[in-house]
């Protein structure tokens, strides 16, 4: 579904804040994969997403999705295969617009929008069914603008956004970092729901070892923009923290980040 | 009493101005561009519409001509914001500068052209200040009715994402550019329209009708929403709200002149008026904040007072 | 609620405020008995905007006015409005509408034009313009007179060949703001007239004073004289202009007079303003309706600066 070959991206490149952020990365997700991806700081995780959602074009390599080279297209264009969902929460949905145009923007990803009613009766119904699923109460608040809404439910809505046109794949770039241990266990738990009953392609970046260990059937380790480590199937599931620890510590160095112990 | 007969022409004028603060609304506060490009395309709507006018055109043609070519100028200032990058607010300030030669050559190298009442058949005009608020009053209704239409098409509610929050637009597979610069285009044109109503109006199309529009553009959605968005803060009502600040400014523009301001000081009088409408909201939230939180603080030392006894 | 009505009421006594220390001259109440109503007459001055001939011309209207009422025991109350910009003489004319104005005085074409699509019965007196039938499409209106501050331009073009020895294939440069809607007629006038001699003309103009510099730098290179229209902002900004041709050794004519200039034909603003004050009397005082007023000129008069002639060797006449 997924392959990225000889990915590379410097930026900056010939000034004092020159950095390579992905070093020759290649990557091949199977249809289905669900991907959790975990590194230190830096280590090129979000750019990665960056790069797979095309805010930039790389300096070098090729990403297909699906078999189509999307290495060229521009973001926006792109968009019709992929489903995001962004770190900061205010930034998946438009805030001063109701949950249902939002939502209704979202089911037209990919297709041509025309000069028609944007948000139909029976869409209505079918996106208060939705989020009734999310057991957050947002059925109620369908005509609500969004920006009324917390965090944690505006994360639920745009993970909704970001699978109601079936993406070929899923992009999560440490969805629930800025959200409480409650809501975030909550968002965790739709994820999950959302990516089993459609058997979506997923990649998940989490800082946290064991949410990367727990969730997907593979872990992916990211240290200075190559993929150091790649575990699946049963070894994955059988892993510890510490097993985990190590296994960072040898291909990174010994470069172990505090955010990760402690998380 | 003076005033009340003062009042057909500020009520006309204002709903001139209340259609451009329209204009203006869409692209500051919907797209969330400054757009500075207003000040020119309000004239390019006023000499196009005159000029045609003095060449025999008929009225209709004309008035459709002034948006088109305000739609043009939109859609220029928002090829140089998208294609070449350059910032919105500076883009918008080319556009203006470009606009002024274009203007003039369309008036023929001179400074103003008039409009002669007794051979065109005007839409509104300064002599009939009822026919005129009947007519800008079917012209501002239409117009509310069709933008709010458009908005809630599927490309509209895409427009209306792309000043929200351009990011997640992108994520969703909207063309932002092609958006910001068809949004520009719409607002241009209905600036430019607005033009042309004023230049029938006065019966003139000078040069530098547009300076300082934008101001007024601006102040007529300040005063307008500040009372708007308390009674229903909907699209419909805010563009309804518009169109009475720019009726109240007037009103209050005419006011101060009957009582012997001296007309140097309008322009402080538009800044004042401006402020007091934004700042009258900041106040209040400022000052009920503080009375709410202190209320809350007494209770929660008492409740920690208590689980602690 | 409270909040606003309170703001609103000190905005409003604010701008009260404002108004009472800035009462303007000749706007003072008259003392007006009931009985003797018809001897009171209001008229309502539009000017667009400040600058120094407007200026002139509005005093001179208001000088003439109030002594020809006085002397016949008749008072008169002027509202005297500076716009400021084209798109707010509507609003002040509104105003004078709206108080039932017994006259309006137009000073510059913008006023002019919007007391004139205003009103059709109430009596509209122009001044500072320069061409009445170029402004109106030659379609003045019946309620429509004034003064204009044309000037004989072939006289002018005149003086220029003859004083300065112009011939064939000589260039003139005319310089004027594109602002200001006289100066394009006064350019054209003239151009016609020095291109039947096959003198060469060009425009050199600008919007913003910031290019005046450099405009006149570029003209006084390329031209062997300079003519310049009764333009305000060049007239305003004279200075340098004078300062870059005199260096380039070029002469410069004006039809507006000032310092500048080697000679100039041209009227005063004053006079102007008097003469139209004196039309508004005779129309207030119903010795003549409007519609029988012909649009009056001033004859110009003639000026030479000798010390600028004699620097670039201009032989003034005699006479």
């Amino acid at each position: 579904m997924l392959k990225i070959t000889n990915l590379q991206k410097t930026f900056n490149p010939g000034t004092v804040n020159e950095k390579t952020a992905l070093y020759g990365l290649d990557l091949h997700l199977k249809d289905g994969d669900f991907a959790t991806v975990i590194g230190g700081n830096g280590a090129g995780k979000s750019t990665m997403l960056n790069a797979i959602a095309g805010v930039w074009k790389p300096d070098f390599g090729t990403i297909e999705i699906d078999g189509v080279d999307v290495t060229q297209m521009p973001e926006y264009r792109r968009a019709k295969f992929l489903g995001r969902v962004f770190q900061d929460p205010m930034q998946g949905t438009a805030p001063d617009m109701e949950i249902a145009e939002n939502l209704a923007i979202a089911a037209r990803r990919g297709t041509k929008r025309r000069f028609v009613w944007g948000v139909r009766k029976e869409e209505r119904i079918r996106y208060r069914e939705l989020l009734a699923t999310l057991e957050l109460g947002l059925e109620d608040r369908l005509s609500g603008k969004v920006g009324l809404l917390s965090g944690g439910q505006r994360q639920a809505v745009t993970l909704l956004m970001a699978t109601l046109h079936r993406p070929k794949l899923l992009l999560l770039d440490e969805h629930t970092a800025a959200l409480d241990p409650k809501t975030a266990a909550k968002v965790l738990e739709i994820t999950d729901q959302i990516v089993h009953k459609n058997k979506l392609t997923t990649l998940m970046i989490t800082h946290n070892m064991k949410e990367a260990i727990a969730h997907g059937n593979r872990l992916i380790m990211m240290h200075g923009g190559r993929i150091v480590v790649d575990v699946s199937g049963d070894e994955k599931k059988n892993l510890t923290i510490e097993q985990l620890l190590n296994l960072f510590t040898q291909a990174s160095d010994g470069a172990v980040d505090d955010r990760m112990v402690l998380s | 009493m003076p005033f009340i007969y003062a009042l057909p022409g500020a009520v006309a004028e204002g709903l001139i101005w209340g259609l451009m603060g329209i204009g203006v609304y869409l692209s500051f506060k919907i797209l969330d561009i400054a757009d500075m490009t207003v000040d020119g395309s309000i004239v390019t709507g006023a000499c196009i519409c005159a000029v045609l006018l003095a060449n025999g055109f008929p009225i209709w043609l004309s008035v459709v001509a002034a948006f088109i070519a305000g739609a043009c100028a939109g859609f220029v200032a928002g090829l140089l914001h998208t294609a070449f990058g350059i910032p919105s607010i500076l883009a918008g300030i080319l556009t203006q500068l470009m606009l002024y030669s274009v203007n003039l050559s369309i008036l023929g190298g001179k400074s103003l052209v008039a409009i002669n009442p007794r051979t065109n058949n005007l839409l509104v005009h300064m002599s009939n200040n009822p026919r005129s608020i009947i007519v800008m009053g079917i012209f501002v209704a239409a117009t509310i009715i069709m933008l709010w239409l458009f908005f809630y098409t599927e490309i509209g509610l895409t427009i209306k994402s792309t000043g929200d929050n351009p990011h997640m637009s992108r994520a969703q597979g909207v063309n932002v550019k092609l958006n910001q610069v068809l949004g520009l285009a719409i607002s241009n044109g209905i600036v430019a329209l607005a033009g042309a109503m004023l230049a029938q109006y006065k019966g003139s199309a000078n040069i530098n009708d547009g300076r300082g529009a934008i101001v007024i553009g601006l102040a007529a959605i300040f005063i307008g929403l500040s009372v708007s968005l308390r009674i229903k803060p909907n699209f419909v009502v805010s563009m309804i709200g518009v169109v009475g600040g720019g009726i109240v400014y007037y009103i209050v523009y005419n006011f101060v002149i009957l009582l012997g301001l001296k007309t140097e000081f309008l322009k402080m009088l538009s800044a004042i008026i401006v402020a007091v409408f934004l700042a009258v909201p900041y106040l209040k939230k400022e000052h009920f904040t503080k009375q709410r939180n202190l209320r809350s603080n007494k209770t929660k030392i008492r409740i920690g007072g208590e689980k602690n006894a | 609620m409270k909040k606003i009505i309170s703001v609103m009421l000190m905005a409003m006594l604010l701008v009260i405020s404002l108004t009472a220390c800035n009462s303007k001259p000749g706007n003072e109440p008259v003392v007006n008995n009931a009985a003797n109503e018809a001897n009171n007459y209001s008229v309502g001055i539009c000017q667009l905007m400040v600058h120094d001939s407007l200026d002139q011309a509005t005093q001179g209207f208001i000088d003439a006015l109030t002594e020809a009422m006085e002397s016949v025991g008749k008072t008169v109350e002027i509202d005297f409005q500076v716009a400021g910009e084209a798109n707010l003489c509507p609003t002040v004319i509104n105003t004078f509408t709206a108080k039932k104005v017994d006259l309006i005085m137009a000073n510059a074409t913008p006023a002019l034009l919007a007391a004139a699509n205003a009103t059709t019965s109430i009596p509209v007196l122009g001044t500072s313009i320069t061409d009445y039938s170029d402004t109106f499409d030659g379609d003045i209106p019946d309620n429509v007179s004034g003064t204009s501050d044309a000037v004989p331009f072939a006289e002018q073009a005149g003086m220029m060949i003859e004083t300065l020895g112009l011939v064939a294939g000589d260039s003139v440069g005319v310089l004027y703001c594109t602002d200001e809607s006289n100066s394009l007629i006064q350019y054209e006038a003239v151009k016609k007239l020095f291109e039947s001699e096959r003198i060469i003309v060009k425009a050199y103009t600008f919007s913003e004073t910031t290019e005046l510099q450099a405009i006149t730098t570029s003209m006084a290179s390329e031209c062997k004289a300079v003519y310049i229209p009764s333009d305000n902002t060049v007239a305003a900004n004279d200075t340098i202009v004078g300062t870059i041709c005199t260096d380039n050794n070029v002469p410069v004519f004006t039809s507006y007079g000032g310092d500048i200039c080697y000679a100039s034909l041209s009227i005063s603003y004053y006079d102007l303003g008097v003469e139209t004050g004196k039309m508004a009397a005779q129309i207030l005082m119903g010795e003549k309706d409007i519609s029988e007023i012909e649009i009056l000129t001033l004859t110009p008069t003639v000026n030479f600066n000798e010390e600028l002639c004699t620097q670039l060797g201009i032989e003034a006449p005699a006479n």
